[in-house]
């Protein structure tokens, strides 16, 4: 009952009970739209809007510009991870590590019947190593 | 989904996940324990298992602790008891959401009574049981309103709506719990070791952040509201631990396309106009904690289910096995409990935090089993 699901209004349905009709998924059902208006926001300028609907009621608007602003932000703080992880990688010591010979022998026991998959499966294998 | 699948990508968390293990380290090796962080809501929790963050993380350097913010599992069972007696009156249709059904009292639970004859109406919205009590006007229609202040708004624009219609077959039998108090009473516990919160990211929408600035200024620990999608609590958990890393104690808002700084003017008016503070509510596992319930106004006692047919309101102890209480104070873990996967299952529930889905033991047995690190060594015999 905590947990609130996003659907988008798509009609007014009832003005003077403030009711409205959302879109979830497909699914369409009547809900109460009185938290999510005032006077900056009159009820029919909630057609269109993303709203958060708990119990039959539209309790907050979704605001899209933040939950950009919040993906963005991960975004860089993973990007700044990732520079992070390149800058290490030009450790001179990490540079004297032989080159890991594991993946060779995998593929080359993986791939004896088939060349061509195993070249790719070992490739694979290399990405995700250093996406770790 | 839009606004949900964003939130999950596995790239964005595993960054965060790093950022929380390097800066927590330090933190949890000075402790000489783990970060404690106390997920307030019931919501996160199943969010945390659901998405098996508990195991991405480091467990030298973070624990979560389960709060009690799934209202379902601290309804006492004195309540659940009104709530059979008053199903069982054959004038009154009685309407509940699904996760009240299965709460079990003394004398079994609400399904249990409709099995038995009583007239016990699943509804996903109050405004639903409204429209029973407009086709039904010969019975009387009892809406049992339960929730923090996520679903107040709701229950409190129903009842206006009542009123405004003058539909006199409808009243509320009024269970809401107020998180402020509850909280409190969580900071003035005595073997408090919490570090940090995160906070309940639905409330928060309609009280907003204000009311949780005594946690940062009177007992110093910093408090993040959160979503609920694993990258929103992956995110609020490193802010968390960033302000512990920077020496910071602050209300921090990660949720900020729901949550705003003042909360949602229009719900807190609805509230305010039906609602007024009970000097205490029982709560299941923790007694009583002041002001931590409210009732309805004098104003709205024609709509009030306790006035109009009166409830036994009788105190009932939790059955001896059960240790919910312990779970909710965060003093054992769900697996610890005597009957945890045992005598309550989901399935068969004894205590009520194995009834909903936001309860800390219902989400231990549904994710928590492949949870290997939580898994303590069993002597094994050889083949």
């Amino acid at each position: 009952m905590c947990l609130g699901i996003p659907g988008r209004v798509v009609a007014i349905a009832d003005v003077d009970n403030q009711l409205g009709i959302i879109d979830v998924c497909g699914v369409r059902r009547q809900v109460n739209l009185a938290c999510v208006i005032d006077e900056a926001h009159p009820l029919q300028s909630c057609v269109g809007a993303w709203v958060l609907v708990h119990v039959g009621f539209a309790m907050s608007r979704i605001d899209e510009e933040e939950a950009r602003l919040t993906l963005e932000l991960l975004q860089q703080l993973g990007e700044a991870q990732s520079e992070l992880d390149a800058m290490r990688e030009v450790d001179p010591r990490t540079l004297e590590e032989p080159p890991p010979p594991v993946n060779d022998g995998v593929g080359a026991g993986a791939g004896a019947g088939a060349g061509a998959g195993a070249g790719a499966g070992t490739r694979e294998h290399d990405i995700h190593s250093t996406g770790l | 989904m839009r606004f949900a699948d964003e939130f999950r990508d596995p790239h964005k968390a595993r960054v965060l996940v790093n950022e929380i293990a390097r800066l927590a380290a330090p933190l949890a090796a000075a402790r000489r324990r783990p970060l404690q962080i106390m997920e307030v809501c019931g919501g996160h929790t199943h969010t945390i298992f659901r998405y098996g963050l508990k195991t991405l993380l480091p467990e030298d350097s973070i624990e979560f602790v389960h709060g009690p913010g799934c209202p379902v599992c601290v309804l006492p069972m004195g309540r659940v008891d009104d709530c059979i007696a008053l199903a069982r009156n054959p004038a009154i249709i009685f309407t509940t959401f699904g996760d009240a059904m299965r709460v079990p009292g003394s004398q079994g639970s609400l399904l249990q009574a409709k099995a038995n004859g009583a007239d016990v109406r699943m509804v996903y919205s109050p405004l639903d049981a409204l429209r029973i009590a407009r086709l039904n006007p010969q019975r009387e229609v009892v809406f049992f309103a339960l929730g923090f202040e996520t679903t107040m708004p709701s229950t409190a624009l129903t009842v206006l709506q009542a009123q405004l219609e003058g539909i006199g077959n409808f009243s509320l039998f009024c269970n809401h719990i107020t998180i402020i108090p509850t909280m409190q009473a969580i900071l003035d516990s005595p073997d408090l070791r919490l570090d940090g919160f995160l906070g309940p990211g639905h409330v928060s929408m309609v009280i907003g952040n204000r009311p949780y600035d005594f946690i940062a200024e009177r007992y110093r620990r910093p408090i993040v509201v959160a979503g609920f999608e694993p990258l929103d609590l992956l995110q609020s958990l490193w802010m968390v631990v960033k302000q512990l890393a920077e020496g910071r104690c602050e209300v921090e808002n990660q949720y900020t396309r729901i949550v705003s700084e003042t909360g949602n003017a229009a719900a807190l008016a609805a509230v305010n106009r039906v609602f007024e503070l009970r000097e205490f509510f029982e709560w299941r596992g923790l007694g009583s904690i002041d002001q931590s319930g409210v009732r309805m106004r004098e104003e709205f006692a024609a709509l009030d289910a306790e006035i109009k047919f009166g409830v036994p309101n009788i105190k009932i102890a939790d059955p001896a096995s059960c240790q919910c209480g312990e779970v909710l104070k965060g003093v054992i873990k769900p697996r610890q409990c005597k009957v945890f996967g045992t005598a309550c299952t989901p399935e068969k529930p004894l205590g009520a935090l194995m009834v909903s889905s936001e309860g800390a033991c219902s989400a231990y047995y549904q994710y928590g089993r492949i949870d290997v690190k939580d898994r303590r060594p069993t002597p094994t015999t050889p083949a």
